[in-house]
């Protein structure tokens, strides 16, 4: 158990994050607050020999009850959980980042206020006298820069001795604003309200949220006063009109006042926009530019993954074959021998494959979003993704999906909200990735010739329509109606890359990363093994053929013959074994391999021979079958072992894996109905 | 006064009234936009987002946000 636990309250943009990395580094636990699509970060450090907890409470502007973040945030502020709230803002945009605060005002916990990114104020000429703030709040105020561990002292030693003075923000001065400015209305609130308020929350704190028309404030107060008392409330709340605008006007008054004299800024002398940001949100520019820059970004992340996956290959291949040998020199069984070496040193290459390209991904698009010029993408996309319900930023994992789904949903992080990201992983998965291609060029052009270019373009057509779909279903579930609200977002300055943070993070989320990559791949792909093993290496003997023969009248219903069916099960662990596979099994010429073999080693296949094989095997309407089947199935066992990663959910994994699978075995039905009448 | 959608790139002034249900006018106030704001538009083009600066941050509002944001033009 932690001696003291603290919580991280802030607008998006106002550093939280990077405090929250800062100061946990791998002691971190992702997950997801009880019954909600909202994620929940919790992390912990030690410092003086007393050991901390730290919360991430979700990012928002305010902590009115509008959306499920607002809810968990404040219902979390409100319960005894935290010690002490740690309230971030960003010293370069004070008056601004202030609101959070002025929103908490009359709370009645501890609080302390973070002023961040000191380094970008004192850049700009600003000088902030976080004493005199300290003074006027009645709290401690700390100036941080979250990018600089080193300059973390101050916050490490301030931290216990707030929690211990247990110093809260009263709120007088701003009950006061609300009585010159709304007048007779917030006096009359006032007295109708239990005087000391309901439970942490003052009663000019739940006057204010009263005006705002915050339901979860009405019923709150509605449950503690009697019914002739709350008929008054509702009477004078009727008398007032726009309540957000006049308390907003009070909350940013008190800020004014709060910062006078205690802020110096120059003025503002540099441009508020430079050249390259004004072609960055420009109509004709800003898309090119941004599909350019993911598209170099794709191709940067597989620069830095590749050399490392062919290290591991390379160490994989040695291993088995020494481990092989050596257990044969042993004289341990044949099928222990054939789980440990192609069984669980596959899944592990596999799965250190996996890492290795989350970790270019990862560094990269984490640099695009540090820099500052992820949030331009979503600027620039958002009328287009908003059309799938989801932030202008899903155009990217969209894009990375077309050379490998992997590098899509890994890169899904940089979408804020959980039920967002969740949509989005589920729409890239229909993307089709490079090794996609592969396999629909080769059996479309074998079966359809000259024709093949219609069977890809019914493909897009398909794809897109699932698209559309798929967004609506997975939306309704995770799309709070809240998120829906249009676009309203800050686009932060750009910043200077801190490249040891992002390394340094990057680093320590790859171990994290690779234990549950292994759980999951190892488990299904022994799974897979068992199914597919056989003693003397004839399939016919492996328990995957027992069943594919026998639910052969059922596969057909699709249009897949049992070959054609376990290449598409193949294909759900890797898109390239597809290939292997039905060469394997169309005893085409040369090929000699089983199923596992050709997953775990990506034998090389002889395609002509294949070809010929499958066109005397199957008719062209089961070939179609075979292609939609193939095209829409599950994009590869990393590709869901990632999404477990991103989604940290089995349950969504699970469904989005099931989902697709139906609809693909749903759609190669019709792909072969259609195929058969027309050929 | 002109609808926040109908202001050029490069004009400045002053937000003179907002609309809307309570969710929006909490959401476009904590991000700092409130009657009398200061702000210069940065960029408005069609059926993308205005680019708005104020309150020392510049901000992306949805278009049909923009309809509900009145605000009077002082200066180009």
């Amino acid at each position: 158990m932690s001696d003291t636990t603290i919580a991280l309250l802030g607008q998006p943009n106002s550093g939280k994050s990077t405090l929250f990395n800062g100061l946990t580094g791998s002691r971190q636990h992702v997950g997801n607050w009880p019954g909600k699509t909202v994620e929940k970060k919790e992390g912990a450090f030690n410092y003086d020999g007393i050991s901390y907890a730290v919360v991430d409470l979700p990012g928002t502007y305010s902590l009115s009850a509008n959306s499920e973040e607002e809810v968990v945030t404040r219902d979390y502020i409100a319960s005894n959980k935290a010690d002490l709230i740690c309230i971030l803002a960003d010293a370069s945009q004070l008056e601004r980042s202030l609101f959070m605060l002025a929103d908490y005002a009359g709370i009645n916990k501890p609080v302390v206020l973070l002023l961040n990114m000191m380094d970008v104020a004192i850049q700009q000429g600003k000088t902030i006298d976080s004493q005199a703030i300290s003074k006027k709040l009645g709290i401690p105020v700390i100036p941080i820069t979250a990018s600089n561990r080193k300059g973390y002292d101050e916050f490490y030693k301030n931290i216990e001795v707030s929690k211990k003075s247990h110093s809260m923000l009263k709120g007088k001065e701003l009950a006061d604003i609300y009585l010159e400015i709304i007048g007779e209305p917030f006096r009359q609130l006032l007295e109708l309200l239990p005087k000391d308020g309901v439970g942490a929350f003052s009663s000019s704190w739940l006057v204010a949220k009263l005006l705002e028309e915050d339901n979860h404030a009405m019923q709150l107060v509605k449950s503690k006063v009697d019914s002739g008392c709350w008929k008054e409330i509702e009477t004078v709340l009727s008398s007032v009109k726009n309540g957000n605008l006049l308390t907003a006007d009070c909350k940013f008054k008190w800020i004014e006042i709060l910062l006078k004299n205690s802020v110096k800024k120059p003025e503002n002398k540099q441009g508020k926009m430079n050249r390259f940001d004004r072609i960055a949100t420009s109509k004709i520019w800003g898309k090119p530019i941004a599909v350019g820059i993911i598209i170099l970004g794709l191709i940067l992340s597989m620069v830095i993954a590749i050399p490392i996956m062919g290290v591991f290959q390379n160490i994989a291949q040695i291993v088995t074959v020494q481990l092989s040998t050596a257990l044969v020199a042993v004289g341990v069984p044949k099928v222990i021998i054939s789980l440990l070496c192609y069984g669980v040193l596959t899944a592990v290459t596999f799965a250190l494959m996996m890492v290795s390209f989350v970790f270019g991904i990862s560094l990269v698009f984490g640099f695009i979003e540090e820099i500052g010029y992820m949030a331009r993408i979503s600027y620039v996309f958002d009328s287009t993704m908003s059309k799938l319900g989801l932030q202008g930023k899903a155009i990217m994992p969209f894009l990375v999906s077309f050379g490998c789904n992997i590098g899509g949903v890994s890169g899904s992080r940089v979408i804020d909200s959980w039920g967002q990201r969740v949509t989005t992983i589920a729409l890239s998965w229909v993307v089709p990735c490079a090794a996609t291609w592969s396999v629909v060029g080769l059996v479309s052009t074998v079966f359809f010739g000259s024709q093949a270019f219609l069977v890809v373009l019914s493909l897009f057509v398909v794809a897109s329509l699932h698209m559309a779909i798929t967004s609506r279903l997975f939306g309704r579930h995770l799309i709070k109606e809240s998120d829906k609200t249009g676009l309203i977002m800050e686009l932060p300055p750009y910043h200077k890359p801190q490249y040891r943070n992002l390394f340094r993070f990057v680093f320590m989320r790859m171990g994290d990363v690779l234990k549950r990559a292994l759980k999951t791949i190892i488990f299904v792909a022994v799974i897979f093994w068992a199914l597919s093993y056989t003693a003397d290496g004839n399939i016919e003997n492996s328990v995957i053929y027992k069943i594919g023969t026998i639910i052969e009248p059922v596969t057909m219903w699709f249009g897949l013959r049992w070959q054609t069916f376990m290449a598409f099960l193949a294909a759900a662990m890797g898109k390239e074994a597809a290939l292997g596979v039905l060469a394997a099994l169309f005893n085409s010429q040369g090929q000699t391999a089983g199923i596992w073999d050709v997953i775990s080693k990506q034998a090389a296949v002889s395609t002509s021979g294949l070809g010929n094989a499958m066109l005397t095997g199957i008719s062209k309407a089961e070939a179609l079958a075979f292609i939609y089947a193939f095209f829409f199935n599950v994009p590869c066992l990393m590709a869901l072992a990632t999404t477990l990663q991103e989604t940290h959910s089995i349950k969504w994994t699970l469904r989005i894996a099931g989902y697709y699978m139906g609809v693909a075995l749903l759609l190669s039905a019709i792909a072969y109905h259609v195929g058969l009448l027309i050929f | 006064m002109k609808k926040l959608s109908e202001v050029k790139k490069g004009e400045k002034g002053k937000i003179t009234s907002l609309q809307g249900d309570s969710r929006f006018l909490s959401r476009i106030t904590s991000i700092g936009l409130t009657v009398g704001s200061e702000v210069e538009i940065m960029q408005n083009q069609k059926k993308q987002p205005v680019l708005i600066y104020g309150r020392d941050t510049m901000i992306a509002v949805n278009r049909d946000e923009c309809e509900k944001i009145i605000m009077e033009v002082s200066a180009k």
